[in-house]
């Protein structure tokens, strides 16, 4: 049942 | 900074919206505009300032994804620390005040 794990990440854009 | 006592918070400086299980966060500071995936969403969602990382990582992160506790552990705090870098997250030796509502 558990989630499949992803590295924690971001992602960031300028505005 | 011993990872047993690594507090951490949302900074005041954002605005931050959950969209389908990811996180969109605004930082108003320098007009920057971050989308967290759906485990740093959970980091994120539980940066109370009052709960330690490990605690997070053990209850939250270990919970819902099938990861090794201490890959997670390890993965998080590189996360916390590049987020932090960011104006994103407050993080601390001593538990904090979360400045913005979740």
């Amino acid at each position: 049942e558990k989630k499949l794990y992803q590295k924690p990440a971001f992602r960031c854009e300028q505005v | 900074m011993p990872e047993d006592c690594i507090y951490i918070a949302r900074s005041s400086a954002i605005a931050a919206r959950a969209l389908a299980g990811e996180m969109m966060v605004m930082n108003s500071a320098d007009s920057t505009f971050f989308t967290l995936n759906e485990v740093a969403t959970a980091i994120f969602q539980a940066a109370d300032g009052h709960t330690p990382l490990r605690e997070i990582v053990r209850n939250q992160i270990c919970e819902q994804f099938d990861v090794d506790p201490e890959q997670a552990q390890a993965d998080a705090e590189q996360f916390v620390a590049e987020l932090s870098a960011h104006g994103i997250l407050l993080v601390s030796n001593q538990p904090l005040a979360a400045e913005t509502a979740r």
